[in-house]
């Protein structure tokens, strides 16, 4: 660092100016209406100043010789001679968009029309109309490629997963790397969505070759918006919304519950041979549908009792942007408030158990033109989070919920928690029990980027320097009671003389405390050299570039640092931006392999066609635009697993590491009993890993029809990824030591993706269609799997996550069927099938119903297909849109709280849907039945029903109505009487309506996966908004 | 000024990219973190740590901590195992009342090569580890430099590992047969490649292993040391390898099932029928019971606590036996764990639900019951029809059973003073037989942490290792009036262990199977619920008879008649299936398919 240091103290050179002539003027567009913040530049000097609302403006230039430059954002710059005038009038032409569109690529811009690579991009704008927390919540369905997916609606915890172009690899990491102007950093959910201008995503290796060995699973940019020249524009926006979740399941009530449970254990007495015994009399049933002992025979619905309907939700924005040609600044502060749907949150005085988060944003980037030719850039942003309430794991608290049944306990009587005599978990007491929270969470980012003309070497040369640091703090504290929960349970005890008493339980205690503290922090340092250049019709650009970055983070195993390296060249070429060529290559390398296997090169070519711009083309006007293009490159993934750098999956090349730790006790225990600690053989070394490579091809078409009212783009890839680090799955165990990984996985990932957009207008009324499409398969080439007896078994060749199971053939209805001779044998359940299981397929014919029937079924839980259709429209200052978002080819495996009842010990509660279970009354009666017959058994490794298979394998496609917004902009002069430039009024929302075949109370986005913890659902989120520009 | 920016620039990038510290530096790894083999064997203190890890992964007890990564997961899948209860609720001892323990699969035959591991062996890949741990050690200790490591070391450290080594083979001979036996660390994955051994070279291997540790062990250690091998826990190990070898299962021509192959039988038997077997096990036996007091090993046998109140239970020689840490009876037990909770583990497979556990408590059948006999050595009549006697059925039973069972009205813990199993009764929920497993549930628990201090072998098992062994090699022998401390007839060492607990002498005049029932039936009331009867009701072929392992399973349903008057009745809480197969384990499938081992019959 010291060397960067002393670097720049040469780079910080500036230069002075004087003046004498005073020249004003007048700016103004071909339509003569005039130009604000249009800059005037004296040319060779620093000299400048910009035109205000009306178009004019005024500077004191050298002498009649100076030349003012007059430019103007999307407009063709004039250079004018002062001469004897004093004041001067110019019009200025618009600039072909198209022409000078520019798009976002790694370490840089592109022109749009010269770009080779795949890449789609959003601007910040439509992030803001989602009233969501989280900005990865919002790129739902707004980019082809892109998936996106939201596991937990936890306030604060609620970041989607992110997959570009889907799974290329089944055992590295497949998370994208992520950048915020140009800085890779872990964290950029909690941006607010107001600070941001663009976000794009790299597709291809020609667009990710630059990122070289962290490139394979694509790029996702983020760039913060910059102040502009011109006056100070001031912004405030305040959303005020209420959130509910979008899907919640309900409960059987106690009467329901109580008879489905009798009937399951007589379903089940049949299958262990034992005498069937009611758990509930008829005298207890029907205590339970009278309600008349409301604490002995309750009937709790703990959804209510548990989770609210609705919350509230509030963001404050304000932005000041504007500058001069000297200084241009935007800076933004933000505030977000939210709460958690949990309910009956104040039993406790002392503490709020409802979750609470509130999020603090700043950022201020600021830009300086030191000189003519030297400009610095200065970032700084932080983002500071505070979330409270119970300590509770969210996903086990709603698993709870799930988990009691309405028979357990009254829940809360005269605001005590009171319980029964029986054996069970409240879930209202495991909300309080963990204690009470607090957590601060701090992110600081400031950047120093310098940017220096060389065009006195030779002109287009320019240089850059960019440093960066990124700062995370974390605390978090819990207060919680010693021993006794923080809210005390009461027994209720029925007196002789019938009253009920209600016991206290246990004693109150004192407080106990407990912090803990988390920090990391990331140093980046780039420098590169630019150069871009018109020889005639021919145009030039290249970059070179060193980019390092060190991570520091205690949690990190072996408390090593974290190191990349990597130098970038990219060469382009284009002639009269018809034909196309472009070069990236990355030279870079990673800790994570031995030196000699450290550092590798990944190039990616493309080339470029415009074919419309060809004297040959037909001039008409349906296809006005026509550009042909494709990438072959390769990158790379040193990631095993994700968050490698904190598991044992560090350093995978060193020799066998051991380790102190664990090891055994000796000692009589009454005197002298102590742990000697032992020492561990770690996994043993494999020095010739390296990286696993992606070779990715694209191919792309882009057209414009009727002169580009409708525009569109396919994209055709084709990665197939070799040296995937994969563990060997044939060495015999009685190896007794893990093995290491090895470059020896091989997989393959190839789709397409339609992008289409239609803008026009009618009359007065705008508006725009865009609609867009991704297919991505993928398929395990190899893996070294044991080989299964049977071919169809085996998970080579198959997707990634593909799921196994029985198919099933509907349900046994009678005992005719069960006693059927043909009828398969089952090994599950010791073959003691009974009307109301499930019907398998004896795939492999041979007269039974084992694992070996278990054949590849549904999809994997990644989408194959996502889509999204966006409608804009304008009237005046009305506004409106909405957006469909969808996804097909996934599949859904029901964990067993949405399959079964009264599982667990104690029994676990039903959901309200299982009512539609198969009963003989049902069947005959020719009632609806959805499910089998009722059981109580749960063990998984044998009870037949409940095993993988079709029967709960659901179809886990939707359609959602993601967004919709509708407002209104006044720009009127009584409102520019009171200051302001502008308000705009508008209502948004999020998740409004899904169409999906899931089970009701279901979110498909956010499915449970795994047994004992649920997510937190989605939310659907109402918003009311305002937004003042002064 | 122009130049000398451009110089500066230049300068400045040149620095950047080359002056900076050598390119790969940045990359590397900061030194000193790595601890190499080289270093753990460089000095006695390091050694010492490898040992202790040798007995973390080598030891074990019937009732796992679930957390213990030494055994909680499977390298190749990284799944781990959680779902454990103890296996007595695979046995006529008991039920376990819920239904996702895997225990449970025994009961309806659901037992595959697909789920043996979690089932019952979930320490398949831990053994592994802990045997390459015995070999490294093997491998590597004479070439220790450090002037502490000096021979008496060296050579305790290899009986320490043959040790374990043998212990980890004889769990691998009990579940499956022949085993691959592993006497070597494998350089690399491809070398780790090993047939099973025919049964008779298997049980070789574990003898040679015991006969080389026994030289150079310690018979005992001070205090401090207590839990680490002895030349007693060897010999111990040795008389339960021969006691199992000589069983029927295994000491035959023809295996209770014929391997797919015949010529593959003898992985699963001798081949042969020998009764010197038995006379090897005997004398093995005796070797424990002779070499006990030197190592200063006992029964617990205060004539007063023979027969205690269920007031001063906490002495009773049965119960001290099991219940306290480090008694003397105990010759090697597992505390690897350190102090728990009575939510933690080892002790939630232990407690019922109804006294706050999660998974799963385990009730006592009354087909295990029954064979408790009175407190004069009759036979107890439970009558099918039911009675109105069940409190004074339960105060004539043998001690013993006051001792190990938690039946109705007596006590768990203080949080649990008094034990309701009458139907409506607090403790009644889940306890399909009408009482509660309470051994191993130390009394301590309820009100603190406590070490589990599970034995591996304690003293009272080889005395009835003796008996069984001598019944089937000479008869059942002479029965003194009062059995002495060191037996010599089958007789004296069924007796001594009934002595102690207050039940008399065996009948005379009993022949030599009619000896074997009785002796059997001692074994299972004596070291009941401590990871015996599973095993011992496989080795004798009878775990398909009815009642054990298969058929009805019965339990009583308890009604409050008065406070302390209640009622009985049995009732069969269900039926269990026994497949022949069984008496062995299955290889896990995917362990199979990889190719070197043949599975065993029936699977």
């Amino acid at each position: 660092m010291r060397c960067i240091g002393f670097a720049l103290f040469f780079l910080l050179i500036s230069s002075q100016v004087k003046s004498q002539l005073k020249i004003s003027g007048i700016i103004t567009d071909e339509k003569n209406q005039p130009l604000q913040s249009a800059t005037v530049n004296e040319k060779g000097t620093a000299n400048s100043t910009a035109t205000n609302e009306s178009g004019s403006f005024h500077i004191t230039v050298r002498d009649a010789k100076a030349l003012l430059v007059i430019s103007a954002i999307g407009h063709i710059s004039k250079t004018i001679t002062v001469g004897q005038k004093n004041v001067v009038a110019v019009s200025l032409v618009t600039i072909n968009q198209d022409m000078d569109e520019v798009v976002v690529v790694g370490y840089g811009t592109q022109k749009k029309i010269s770009n080779t690579g795949a890449q789609t991009s959003m601007k910040g704008a439509l992030l803001v109309q989602s009233p969501a927390a989280n900005i990865s919540n919002s790129l739902v369905g707004r980019l082809p490629g892109l998936f996106a997916s939201q596991a937990s609606g936890e306030p604060g915890n609620d970041q989607s997963t992110l997959r570009i172009r889907g799974v290329g690899t089944f055992n590295g990491s497949q998370e994208p790397l992520v950048l915020v102007d140009g800085i890779q950093v872990d964290n950029y959910n909690n941006i607010d969505a107001n600070e941001i201008e663009n976000v794009t995503i790299l597709k291809d290796a020609s667009s990710t070759a630059v990122y070289g060995i962290r490139g394979a699973n694509g790029v996702l940019i983020i760039t913060t918006k910059r102040g502009k020249v011109g006056p100070a524009k001031v912004s405030y926006t305040f959303n005020n919304a209420i959130t509910s979740f979008t899907a919640i399941r309900s409960q059987m009530n106690s009467y329901d519950y109580a008879n489905s449970f009798n009937q399951a254990l007589k379903g089940d007495s049949y299958v262990n041979g034992s005498v069937y015994m009611p758990r509930y009399s008829q005298s207890d049933l029907d205590k339970y549908k009278s309600g008349e002992d409301p604490v002995f025979y309750p009937n709790v619905d703990w959804y209510k009792l548990l989770l609210k309907k609705s919350s509230s939700q509030q963001q404050h924005n304000l932005n000041i942007s504007g500058g001069t040609d000297k200084v241009r600044y935007s800076v933004s502060v933000g505030l977000f408030n939210q709460e958690g749907l949990f309910n009956s949150t104040n039993l406790n005085p002392e503490y709020d158990a409802q979750i609470k988060f509130k999020r603090y944003n700043f950022r201020s980037n600021l830009n300086f033109n030191v000189t003519k030719r030297f400009k610095v850039a200065v970032d700084m942003s932080s983002q500071t989070e505070q979330r409270s309430g119970s300590a509770a794991n969210t996903g086990g608290m709603i698993n709870s919920i799930d988990a009691s049944n309405p028979t357990l306990t009254p829940g809360v009587v005269d605001g005590k928690i009171v319980v029964l005599s029986l054996p069970g978990n409240n879930p209202i007491s495991s909300l309080y029990e963990p204690g009470y929270q607090r957590e601060y969470r701090n992110f600081l980012n400031g950047s120093l980027r310098f940017d220096h003309d060389l065009d006195f070497i030779t002109r287009g040369l320019t240089t850059h320097v960019n440093l960066s640091y990124q700062n995370f703090n974390s605390q978090r504290f819990i207060n919680r009671k010693a021993g006794t929960p923080t809210v005390l349970n009461y027994l209720a005890v029925r007196q002789p003389d019938g009253t009920i008493a209600y016991l206290p339980q246990g004693t109150d205690a004192q407080y106990l405390f407990s912090e803990s503290i988390d920090k990391n922090r990331r140093i980046t340092a780039e420098m590169g050299i630019n150069y871009k250049r018109k020889f005639g019709n021919h145009n030039v650009t290249g970059l070179l570039l060193y980019n390092q970055l060190k991570s520091i983070d205690p949690d990190f195993t072996f408390l090593v640092p974290n190191g990349y390296q990597s130098y970038v060249g990219r060469a382009t070429y284009d002639y009269k931006s018809r034909y196309l060529a472009e070069v990236n290559v990355a030279y870079n390398g990673t800790e994570n392999f031995a030196p000699g296997n450290r550092f590798g090169i990944f190039p990616a070519f493309s080339l470029g066609w415009v074919a419309s711009d060809e004297k040959f083309f037909p001039k008409n006007n349906i296809i006005g635009f026509l550009k042909f293009r494709g990438s072959y490159g390769e990158v790379g993934n040193d990631q095993i697993g994700s968050n490698f750098l904190s598991s044992n999956n560090r350093f995978l090349y060193r020799s066998t590491a051991w380790t102190f730790g664990g090891g055994s006790r000796f000692g009589e225990t009454a005197t002298a009993y102590n742990l000697l600690g032992g020492v561990v053989e770690g996994r043993s070394s494999n020095p010739d890993l390296t990286w696993e490579r992606a070779m990715k091809t694209n191919l792309g078409i882009e057209m414009g029809f009727w002169k580009k009212k409708i525009t569109l783009a396919v994209d055709l890839f084709n990665e197939k990824r070799n040296n995937i680090l994969a563990n060997r799955q044939t060495i015999s165990s009685i190896i007794g030591v893990a093995i290491p990984p090895e470059n020896l996985g091989k997989m393959q990932n190839r789709g397409y993706e339609l992008d289409l957009t239609l803008n026009d207008n009618f009359g007065k009324f705008n508006y725009q269609l865009k609609g867009n499409y991704s297919f991505a398969r993928n398929k395990i080439l190899y893996q070294d799997e044991v080989a299964p007896i049977y071919a169809y078994q085996a998970r080579t060749g198959q997707r990634f996550g593909q799921y196994f199971g029985f198919i099933d053939q509907g349900l046994y209805n009678t005992w005719e069927e069960i006693n059927d001779p043909k009828r398969p044998v089952y090994a599950l359940q010791n073959n003691k099938i009974q009307p109301g299981d499930v019907r398998y397929i004896d795939y492999n014919n041979d007269g039974k119903i084992d694992n070996f029937d278990q054949v590849a079924i549904g999809y994997s839980n990644v989408p194959e297909i996502t889509y999204g259709f966006s409608m804009v429209g304008s009237y005046k200052g009305f506004s409106m849109s909405v957006l469909f978002q969808g996804v097909s080819n996934v599949s859904l495996n029901y964990t067993r709280r949405f399959t079964t009842a009264f599982i667990d010990n104690p029994a676990s509660g039903a959901v309200n849907y299982l009512l539609d279970s198969w009963t003989e009354e049902k069947f005959l009666a020719g009632q609806v039945i959805k499910f089998p017959r009722f059981s109580a058994g749960s063990n998984s490794g044998i009870t037949s029903n409940y095993q993988s298979s079709t029967y709960f394998l659901a179809d886990a496609s939707y359609l959602r109505l993601k967004n919709v917004e509708v407002g209104y902009t006044y720009d009127n002069p009584i409102i520019k009487k009171v200051g302001l430039s502008s308000a705009r009024v508008f209502v948004n929302a999020n998740n409004l309506y899904t169409f999906s075949k899931v089970y009701k109370g279901i979110d498909p986005e956010n499915p449970p996966t795994s047994g004992n913890s649920l997510p937190y659902p989605l939310v659907r989120t109402i918003n009311l908004g305002l937004n003042l520009n002064f | 000024m122009k130049k000398l920016i451009a110089i500066s620039t230049i300068i400045s990038i040149v620095i950047f990219t080359t002056g900076c510290k050598k390119f790969e530096d940045f990359l590397d790894k900061a030194p000193g973190v790595d601890v190499t083999e080289d270093i753990v064997f460089s000095t006695r203190q390091n050694v010492e740590a490898y040992v202790s890890t040798l007995y973390e992964y080598g030891m074990f007890s019937m009732l796992p901590g679930r957390l213990n990564t030494a055994i909680a997961s499977n390298p190749s899948t990284g799944s781990s195992v959680t779902q454990i209860g103890t296996l007595a609720a695979a046995t006529d001892e008991g039920k376990n009342e819920a239904t996702f323990q895997f225990v449970n699969t025994w009961n309806n035959a659901g037992i595959l090569p697909t789920n043996i591991i979690p089932s019952e062996d979930y320490r398949y890949y831990a053994r592994w580890k802990a045997i390459r741990i015995a070999n490294i050690l093997l491998e590597r200790i004479d070439a220790v430099t450090d002037p502490a490591a000096d021979e008496a070391f060296k050579k305790q450290v290899k009986a320490e590992a043959k040790f374990f080594r043998a212990l980890q083979n004889f769990e691998l001979f009990k579940r499956y047969g022949g085993f691959p036996v592993v006497l070597k660390r494998y350089a690399n994955s491809a070398d780790a490649v090993e047939p099973r051994s025919t049964l008779a070279e298997s049980v070789a291997a574990i003898l040679k292993d015991c006969d080389e540790a026994i030289i150079d062990l310690p018979v005992s250690y001070p205090a401090t040391q207590r839990g680490k091998a002895t030349k007693l826990a060897v010999l111990a190990l040795k008389s339960r390898t021969l006691l199992y070898a000589a069983s029927p299962i295994f000491n035959t021509g023809t295996p209770y099932l014929s391997m797919a192959d015949a010529a593959n039988n003898k992985l699963i038997c001798y081949g042969n029928a020998d009764n010197n077997r038995w006379k090897l096990a005997a004398d093995a036996a005796k070797e424990v019971l002779d070499q006990a007091a030197l190592a200063g090993a006992a029964l617990i046998d205060v004539p007063a606590n023979r027969k205690p109140t269920l007031v001063n239970r906490a002495n009773g020689n049965y119960r001290v036996s099991w219940e306290r840490q480090d008694n003397a009876e105990i010759i090697i037990a597992d505390k690897t764990m350190g102090a728990t909770s009575r939510f933690g583990f080892p002790w939630q497979h232990v407690m019922p639900v109804a006294m706050g556990g999660f998974f799963g408590g385990t009730s006592v059948t009354l087909n295990f019951v029954k064979k408790y006999e009175d407190t004069l050595g009759n036979v107890v009549v439970w009558n099918d029809a039911g009675g109105n006697d069940l409190s004074e059925k339960y105060a004539s039973l043998d001690p013993r059973f006051k001792q190990s069972i938690g039946y109705n009205l007596s006590r768990w813990d203080a949080n649990h003073p008094i034990i309701q199993t009458f139907i409506g009764g607090t403790h009644a929920p889940g306890c399909f037989g009408g009482a509660w497993m309470a051994k191993p549930y130390a009394e301590a628990v309820g009100g603190g942490n406590v070490v589990a201090s599970i034995p591996l072998y304690r003293l009272n098992e080889f005395y009835l290792n003796y008996a069984e062994a001598l019944n089937e090699a000479e008869g059942p022998g002479v029965a003194s009036t009062i059995p002495p401390d060191m037996p010599t007839s089958a007789y004296d060492a069924v007796n001594r262990i009934r002595l102690r607990s207050g039940m008399p002498n065996l009948p005379l005049g009993l022949s030599q199977s009619q000896f074997r029932e009785r002796v059997r039936n001692e074994r299972a009331l004596e070291l009941v619920f401590e990871d015996h009867r599973f095993w011992d009701i496989r080795r004798w072929l009878i775990a398909e008879n009815d009642g054990v392992m298969k058929g009805a399973m019965y339990g009583i349903k308890i009604t409050k008649l008065t406070a302390t008057t209640f009622s009985y009745l049995p009732y069969s809480f269900g039926t269990r299936t026994f497949n022949k197969n069984m008496y062995l384990h299955p290889f896990d499938l995917n362990e199979v398919l990889k190719g070197k081992l043949v599975q065993n019959p029936g699977w």
